[in-house]
């Protein structure tokens, strides 16, 4: 603890040290400013933030499994509020779920207050946050305290922050907190520190001949009290815990012309936690990503091998909370429900190999001079890393470039094409194989499923302002004979029409049908339908159909969803 | 000035970068004593038979829970020792909730244990809404709940499934050291290739107590019997790893001994069982569970 605190105040102070000698009177805040007739024109600052809500009453339909909800009604809400002044600004968030998350949700959120709240101020070339705030070190390997509202994540950090930048292109950044637990705080402390350099900043002749370099390192530990975790393979003994546990990366960005690169190597030691069941092999974690654009083309190529980086500052934690750090999905991110929802891929923090290629082109005008056909081609695919077991608390050994079972593959095609001023079209196909034991923690036990997946859209704007929009979308696959009471499982059928009245109104219908399901029973029609009204920044949707049970998955972060049947009510608006 | 930024800036990057405990091999230091009790002899069984685990989230002020102890009560009558039921009263629910002192003394028992909470925060069963149970801990749809009205078509569909494990238990009672000694036997009935964990679990039944039960009369009962009632874990509530979490070969088997205190409880001895099952760790599918009277 004493080196904790120690660490604290050197970072403080260093900071702070280095801080003042660059305060010079150009960078004084003026708060107010003076009028021509001698008065003063005091400046109030400015508030600004956003509302949101999403209800949900609920009905019982067990048809679907959707489980009883005695209080029929359940919430989630917020309100952002910053105010900012000059140099100065401070804001909070109140968060209610009334009188319980909405199923799918994180019962643990249940209740209403005000977790977020900060107040942070620029000195010169300083930045100290005190409170709450989100912050990512490079591409998250090793930090990344982010909010995903739809999927019920907020891992901000509680506690102080500095950012130093000493000179244009240089960023130092320091900062102490703890995790947000629901309605509390996470075990452990966490420490970073992190440094970007960018070279092209520095060095604007590079600038000049466009090119782009950039590098940087963090590094992150967290601290958790010691406890008493009986060794999992011998009851008799209890784990010797690491309780101070450090991560770092090193990373470097180039480009030059129509070409970038980014990679990022990290490292993370002995850290026995649930999610690894208690093994004490480090981890280690690379991303590389490097693109090429010019007009019309574009392509990206990206890979990356992660192992045994699943990164908390609770080491008994699973699930979402308290997740310290990301790591990124190389795969595409599908907006056509059969595609995104069935089978999405959720990411193995703990072992994965994966590799993306994306390509998109426009056909030259001498193709299609009016209206040019814009082509996307993607192919992703994901294994597991190839393992021998130990069969002591290190866990398991591996070869850098082995392949282990298939996890994931994604190849598809989508052509869009304007065929007039008031029709386009949009067609996808899509091979998908999905291991759905291993991928979304079912088991062990494989699960291989093939599936086809092919996507039309029309929308044809009969009038000025009026557009009529219709989805027609089919996934083929196989029936799991095995499995008869997933409500998941052949194929589907889905089909939607949208009509928007631009551009305020829009009403939509949809059915998911579970038309291959092999229990008879389980054939279901997931209706939904959605009323709409959008008025600048403020949006409102009305509806009523059935959820279906699941897994949604952004940025191959997931949560489970359970079915549902009600009338749901969604309100977003900011000033 | 440079010069003091720099050290600065240095003191604290060593200072960070010490934040690193590394732990060598063996990783472990001594730890408490398992089972004291000399370790019995087991015969395997000729005909073994799947038996199934179903955890019953409840809480003694929820109205609607006692349609689900009847339900378990019924397949347990349907499918006899088939059908293995433990009771949760977890802590994440309001239902559980042990009410203020009031006149009548109702629901101020506490029926909650850590084991349950534990449970409930990884599954998240009870926080959502109860009755709601776990049927061998598999998850259909992506959602391990299941209601109390679909138990009998999972236990049956998973009654089909063959026979992966077979549990046998033997338990022992210490009277002067208040202690409860169980060895559960576990043989692979197939090659099993995956981490199977083994959880022993402490239940008590026939505690008279109030129960709240919408549409009985009287709705709040204060002799209710409940039965199965989670105590507590004798391991580690995740369970420890047999064979190491290498692979069992068909008929490979092995033996483990595990002991609790009763110290300082109000557990009924006579009432007591324990409730053992082996699950497959990278999924939390429960395989196979027995269940064994500690005084017979």
């Amino acid at each position: 603890m004493k080196k904790i605190f120690l660490a604290t105040i050197i970072v403080a102070f260093s900071t702070l040290l280095s801080a003042q000698t660059d305060k010079t009177d150009s960078t004084k805040t003026k708060l107010d400013k003076k009028l021509s007739d001698g008065t003063k024109e005091v400046n109030w600052g400015t508030i600004h933030g956003n509302f949101g809500l999403d209800a949900q009453y609920y009905f019982n339909d067990s048809l679907i499994a959707a489980p009883v909800v005695p209080e029929k009604f359940r919430m989630n809400g917020f309100l952002n509020l910053v105010y900012t002044n000059g140099n100065f600004s401070a804001g909070l968030r109140y968060e209610a779920y009334l009188p319980k998350p909405l199923l799918g949700f994180d019962a643990r959120y249940e209740g209403q207050g005000i977790p977020f709240r900060y107040a942070s101020y620029k000195l010169g070339g300083l930045e100290v946050t005190a409170g709450t705030f989100y912050e990512q070190f490079g591409n998250g390997l090793v930090l990344r305290a982010y909010e995903e509202r739809s999927l019920g994540f907020d891992n901000f950090i509680d506690g102080f922050r500095a950012k130093y930048t000493p000179i244009q292109g240089i960023t130092l950044t320091g900062l102490v907190g703890k995790q947000r637990f629901f309605w509390s705080w996470g075990p452990g402390l966490i420490k970073g520190f992190n440094t970007d350099i960018n070279f092209a900043d520095l060095f604007p002749k590079l600038g000049e001949k466009k090119i782009k370099l950039m590098v940087g390192g963090s590094f992150v530990s967290k601290y958790q009290d010691n406890e008493d975790i009986v060794n999992p393979l011998d009851p008799n003994q209890i784990l010797n815990l690491p309780l101070n546990v450090g991560a770092w990366s090193g990373r470097l960005g180039f480009g030059v012309g129509r070409f970038s690169m980014n990679a990022e190597l990290a490292y993370k030691i002995n850290d026995p936690n649930r999610t690894n069941g208690y093994i004490y092999k480090p981890g280690s974690a690379f991303y590389f990503s490097a693109s090429y654009a010019q007009k019309g083309l574009g392509i990206t190529v990206q890979a990356k091998r992660i192992e045994n980086f699943d990164f908390r500052s609770d080491r008994n934690m699973t699930g979402q909370p308290l997740l310290m750090n990301f790591i990124p999905m190389l795969n595409k991110q599908h907006t056509y429900a059969l595609a995104a929802t069935i089978y999405p891929y959720a990411v193995q923090t703990n072992g994965e190999l994966g590799l993306q290629a994306d390509i998109n082109f426009t056909t030259p005008k001498w193709v299609a001079k009016k209206y040019p056909t814009q082509v996307n081609i993607n192919f992703s695919m994901v294994n597991a890393l190839d393992t021998n077991i130990t069969g002591d608390l290190y866990g398991y050994r591996t070869d850098v470039f082995g392949f282990g079972r298939q996890l994931y593959m994604d190849a598809n095609i989508e052509i869009s094409q304007k065929v007039s001023k008031k029709v386009k079209f949009n067609l996808m196909y899509m091979y998908l194989f999905i291991d759905k034991n291993l991928v979304q923690g079912f088991g062990s036990t494989p699960r291989p499923i093939n599936s086809h997946i092919i996507v039309a859209d029309v929308s044809y704007k009969f009038l000025p302002k009026h557009t009529i929009r219709l989805e027609a979308q089919g996934l083929i696959t196989e029936q799991e004979m095995e499995h008869l009471d997933d409500r998941t499982n052949g194929s589907w059928v889905m089909g939607l029409a949208e009509y928007t009245f631009s551009p305020h109104f829009f009403v939509s219908v949809m059915d998911q049908w579970n038309v291959g399901n092999p229990t008879e029973d389980f054939q279901i029609h997931y209706i939904t339908g959605i009323v709409g009204y959008n008025n600048g920044s403020t949006r409102i949707t009305f509806g009523y159909g059935r959820q279906r049970a699941g897994i949604i998955c952004i940025g191959g972060v997931c949560r489970q969803v359970p079915a549902a049947n009600g009338f749901t009510l969604s309100i977003m608006s900011s000033f | 000035m440079k010069t003091k930024k720099t050290i600065g800036l240095l003191l604290a990057i060593i200072c960070f970068v010490s934040s690193c405990d590394y732990i060598d091999r063996p990783y472990t230091v001594p730890g408490p004593n398992g089972c004291t009790s000399p370790e019995p002899d087991f015969i395997p069984r000729q005909n073994p038979v799947r038996k199934i685990l179903i955890e019953d989230f409840t809480g003694h002020r929820c109205g609607f829970c006692p349609n689900a102890h009847n339900e378990l009560t019924d397949l347990q009558t349907q499918f006899g020792d088939q059908v293995i039921g433990i009771v949760e009263h977890s802590a994440n629910n309001s239902l559980t909730d042990v009410a203020l002192p009031n006149p009548e003394n109702k629901y101020i028992y506490n029926f909650r244990s850590a084991a349950a909470k534990a449970i409930d925060d990884q599954f998240q069963v009870a926080v959502n809404a109860i009755p709601n149970g776990m049927v061998n801990r598999i998850a259909v749809g992506g959602d391990v709940k299941i209601a109390y009205q679909d138990w009998e078509n999972r236990v049956t569909t998973l009654l089909a499934i063959p026979q992966q494990m077979d549990i046998q238990l033997k338990n022992y009672w210490d009277p002067a050291a208040k202690s409860v000694c169980s060895y559960a036997y576990t043989q692979a009935l197939e090659d099993l290739n995956s981490n199977y964990k083994l959880v022993m679990l402490l239940t008590e039944s026939n505690i008279v107590n109030w129960q709240k039960f919408y549409g009985n009369t009287p709705e709040e009962i204060p002799d209710y019997i409940h039965n199965h009632v989670l105590r507590a874990s004798i391991t580690n509530v995740w369970g420890v790893s047999l064979a190491n979490g290498l692979s069992m070969k068909t008929g490979e088997s092995l033996i483990n001994g595990y002991s609790i205190s009763t110290e300082n409880t109000d557990w009924n001895i006579d009432e007591l069982h324990v409730v053992a099952f082996v699950y497959d760790a990278t999924n939390f599918e429960i395989i196979q569970a027995e269940e064994q009277k500690v005084i017979p």
